[in-house]
């Protein structure tokens, strides 16, 4: 097996300085597109703002800027800072040595391909960028609003949760983001810092600070200003994590289309005799903000492979534009234990997921049953429940007969994960026939990644830095408190405490990690989501943003243990059934 | 359980002859109507190379790594046996029965809930604890089933739930596939050194085919079966480093080897367990 890599592409804003003009043409374009998306947001608060407090009619839809209602002075002003970005392109990337091609722009990303079907000129650029930071404005809009907002009627408390609280602190939050995006990829191409990914860098911690101020000003929101509305949270705790993770969406997204991947310089002829063959990368408008995953994927070549007569395992990795795929037969690196009675057998698997993985709108349910990811072995990864048997839809960590990795085998010989232990799935569990014995890594430690969501977000293991520095790791915790659970057998140490249609498992009560004996039964329907403030609860769907303000996922020790649901938005590859949504049914 | 010291390759031998007298006997004219048969599971266990001390309440073997090991206290759970109906691409192999089965592997057409939601009816969940002190054949359970072609054998150790059959009055099982207290000598030394072995991990395998014989085939529209999932004793610390492993390998590897050495044997059996499918 080989750990094929068929494009490597650099990472977005890559790290070499390039040549001055290249970076001051870059820079005028991030300002601009900053400029405009701010713009876009206010205007559109502001026709918000008037339309909660009655001032313009309820039937206008202020995140629809072609929308008649829409106030003229705003449109006015949104062009005008739209044309500061199309007028002045041209003189801001004059250099012959700036081709629109040369610095990463050849496409226009979905939708406004439509508009700007080909990219030949600067002019291109803008009208595409210009187009783009509307979309997204929209989207972040759409998140922070909802779909027509209910009335006040004056200035109430929900309408100022919703303007100043929410609405406003965010696009504070969006422009200082975007600003320290900027600043930092404009020093690192000049030259002036080493590689960093600007995209989540914080140079001067003006984001982590911003970040505070958004959630201080929401923390003044009350769940009752916020039920009366329609944003993206009915509270307060799970407000300041979805404001925010709109508003990173909008700053990274928008990054990626400001900075795309520059072509790799071909090599000069030397004195060397033999050249490594130049890879052509297809640079984009579509975003590209992190590089092929493939480095994150194990090489499985060199695994003891499942055993005797079991083919041994194979896995591959490819990016194209805005597309991972993962190649796998589906054998574990490791000694196949037979906790069902389904056969190991190869398959052919060809995951694919987004290469840019963006928050979406709203988030979507994983499928009942079938694949929602991978794993960086390539097997594959399922929910936390089992089918109707032997429980119906249990929890298949707490009822089910896993193996030691967390995984085993379904009808067609396919073996998969319920949950996931970061020992099974690093580079020395290649090592080993048996790395359920390996010691855990040490809890001092931030976990890797260790599997891919169908939606693209990164899933870790369950420790992270709790700063940009790391100077701490904390372990992460689900959101999801079970509810169901048998009275008086909190901190129970086995299931002899527990009546027969319950089993001791660890759950999280309240917000603490404990045991308690659940119930068989339909692990959705045993278990509700509570948004907690701190940083060591993940959302509903089992993620958060990091500190380096990227969103992501952690696998936990609780349900749902890998995803309560995607941020993001998910290919098909194959999950099917009703979906969970909280219930079985 | 069979003879202490006695060879299960003796056994098998016994066995196997009495199958073949069974299936090769003369057979009545195919019925009309094909019909229910019933397969019975039992347990058993093999001393091997393992010797009873001389008050019973103990036993000791030495280990393939040359550990002198007493068990002084064991329980194992057996969660489930179960016959894996054949794939549907195979062909089918017309071997009546056969003897010692050793482990292997191909695609199966099974049944583990997922997106079939459907219990396999061969399958039972005798959930039994068994004492390692005290081994004993025991029946597990009997399935009938409709006429059906089976080509495989499922035997799992699992954890114990609360309702488990045989649950000890000494220690607490639930939650629990092995425990095992005892002692060992290291080879060399002369030192005894206490172990225990807890483990609630699960650990399985499927049984399809015998050296000697290309595979299970057991049709249950034409006979009944008796199915004895029998384990090893004398070779359940193989590969055990006691000195050398932490307690969860110690108890993984116990557990591989009890699985490693199981033998399967299944014989078929005749008219006398029919049930008539179609009244």
């Amino acid at each position: 097996m080989a750990l094929a890599v068929l494009l490597a592409v650099p990472v977005s804003g890559s790290a070499q300085s390039i040549g001055s003009s290249d970076a001051n043409c870059r820079n005028f374009i991030a300002k601009k597109v900053r400029t405009l998306t701010a713009t876009v947001l206010l205007e559109k608060i502001r026709c918000e703002d008037k339309r909660l407090r009655g001032v313009i009619a309820a039937a206008v839809d202020c995140n629809d800027l072609g929308n008649a209602g829409f106030p003229a002075s705003s449109t006015t002003k949104i062009a005008t800072a739209a044309s500061r970005l199309t007028s002045k392109i041209g003189t801001n990337c004059a250099s012959p040595a700036s081709s629109p091609a040369g610095n990463g722009y050849t496409t226009c990303a979905s939708p406004c391909d439509a508009t700007v079907p080909a990219i030949s000129t600067y002019t291109d650029v803008a009208n595409c960028l210009v187009c783009l930071a509307k979309e997204q404005a929209r989207a972040d809009v759409q998140t922070a609003y909802g779909n027509s907002p209910p009335v006040q009627g004056g200035k109430t408390d929900a309408w100022r949760c919703q303007d100043s609280r929410v609405g406003r602190a965010q696009r504070t939050y969006a422009k200082a983001k975007m600003k320290q995006q900027q600043t930092c990829q404009y020093k690192e191409d000049r030259g002036k810092i080493g590689s960093v990914a600007c995209a989540s860098a914080d140079l001067t911690g003006a984001v982590a600070r911003a970040a505070q101020t958004l959630s201080t000003k929401i923390n003044k929101c009350t769940d009752t200003d916020l039920a009366a509305l329609t944003s993206c949270s009915t509270t307060v705790a799970a407000e300041q994590t979805c404001a925010k993770t709109a508003a990173d969406a909008l700053a990274d997204t928008l990054f990626g289309y400001v900075y795309p991947d520059r072509p790799t310089p071909t090599p000069t002829a030397t004195a060397t005799l033999t050249r490594t063959p130049t890879q052509t990368p297809t640079p984009s408008l579509t975003p590209t903000t992190g590089p092929c995953p493939s480095s994150s994927f194990l090489n499985v070549s060199s695994a003891p492979g499942a055993g005797a007569g079991y083919p041994a395992p194979t896995l591959s990795v490819t990016c194209s534009g805005s597309t991972v795929t993962v190649h796998s037969n589906g054998i574990p690196t490791y000694t196949f234990v037979a906790t069902t009675p389904n056969g190991l057998a190869a398959q052919n698997y060809n995951f694919t997921f987004p290469r840019a993985p963006a928050v979406a709108a709203s988030t979507t349910n994983i499928p009942l049953l079938g694949s929602i990811g991978v794993a960086v072995n390539g097997l594959p990864l399922f929910g936390p429940n089992e089918a109707t048997t032997p429980d119906y839809y249990g929890d298949a960590v707490a009822n089910a007969l896993l193996d030691q990795c967390m995984g085993h085998t379904g009808p067609g010989g396919t073996y998969h994960y319920h949950a996931l232990l970061v020992k099974c799935l690093i580079a020395s569990a290649l090592g080993t026939s048996t790395p359920w014995n390996d010691p855990d890594p040490p809890s001092t430690e931030a976990s890797p990644i260790i599997a891919y969501a169908f939606d693209g977000f990164p899933i870790y293991g369950p420790y992270e830095c709790t700063d940009g520095s790391c100077t701490q790791v904390q372990e992460l915790f689900s959101g999801w408190d079970q509810t169901t659970y048998q009275a008086g057998t909190t901190g129970c140490a086995s299931s002899s405490l527990c009546d027969t249609t319950h089993v001791c498992t660890d759950v999280m009560i309240n917000g603490a990690q404990t045991t308690a004996c659940v119930p068989k039964t339909c692990a959705w329907s045993n278990s509700d989501y509570v948004a907690r403030a701190g940083t060591q609860y993940l959302d509903q769907c089992n993620g958060h943003v990091g500190p380096n303000g990227d969103y992501h996922y952690h696998a936990t020790a609780t349900f749902p243990y890998l995803l309560g649901c995607y941020r993001g938005t998910p290919t098909n590859n194959g999950g099917n059934g009703t979906p969970p949504g909280g219930t079985c049914s | 359980m069979e003879e202490r010291g006695l060879a299960p390759a003796g056994v098998a031998v016994c066995v196997l002859v009495t199958v073949l007298a069974g299936a090769c006997g003369p057979r009545p004219a195919a019925p009309a109507l094909r019909t229910a048969h019933r397969v019975e599971y039992r347990l058993d266990w093999v001393w091997e190379r393992a010797t009873a001390t001389s008050d019973g309440a103990a036993w000791e073997v030495v280990n393939d790594l040359g550990y002198r090991v007493r068990v002084t206290r064991g329980y194992v759970v057996s969660y489930s046996m179960e016959l894996v109906e054949c794939p549907k691409e195979r062909t089918p192999i017309s071997v009546g029965s056969l003897g010692r089965l050793p482990r292997s592997i191909f695609e199966s057409t099974a049944f583990a809930g997922h997106a079939s939601g459907t219990p396999n009816p061969a399958a039972i969940h005798p959930m039994q604890v068994e004492s390692l002190t005290a081994p004993r054949a025991r029946d597990a359970g009997t399935a009938t089933l409709a006429p059906q072609t089976y080509c495989q054998l499922h035997y799992l150790v699992g954890r114990a739930s609360r309702d488990a059959a045989g649950l000890p009055p000494d220690l607490d099982m639930v939650d629990t596939s092995l425990h095992i207290d005892g002692t060992y000598v290291a080879p060399g030394a002369s030192t005894t050194v206490p172990f225990v072995i807890h483990t609630a991990a699960a650990y399985g395998a499927l049984f399809d085919h015998a050296a000697h014989m290309p595979a299970i085939r057991v049709d249950t529209g034409s006979n009944g079966a008796r199915v004895v999932v029998r384990r090893h004793l004398g070779s359940i610390f193989d590969g055990v480093d006691f000195a050398q492993m932490r307690p969860p390998v110690m108890a993984s590897q116990t557990l591989k080897a009890l699985i490693d050495h199981v033998d399967v044997q299944i014989d078929l059996v005749s008219e006398d367990h029919r049930e008539t499918l179609h009244q």
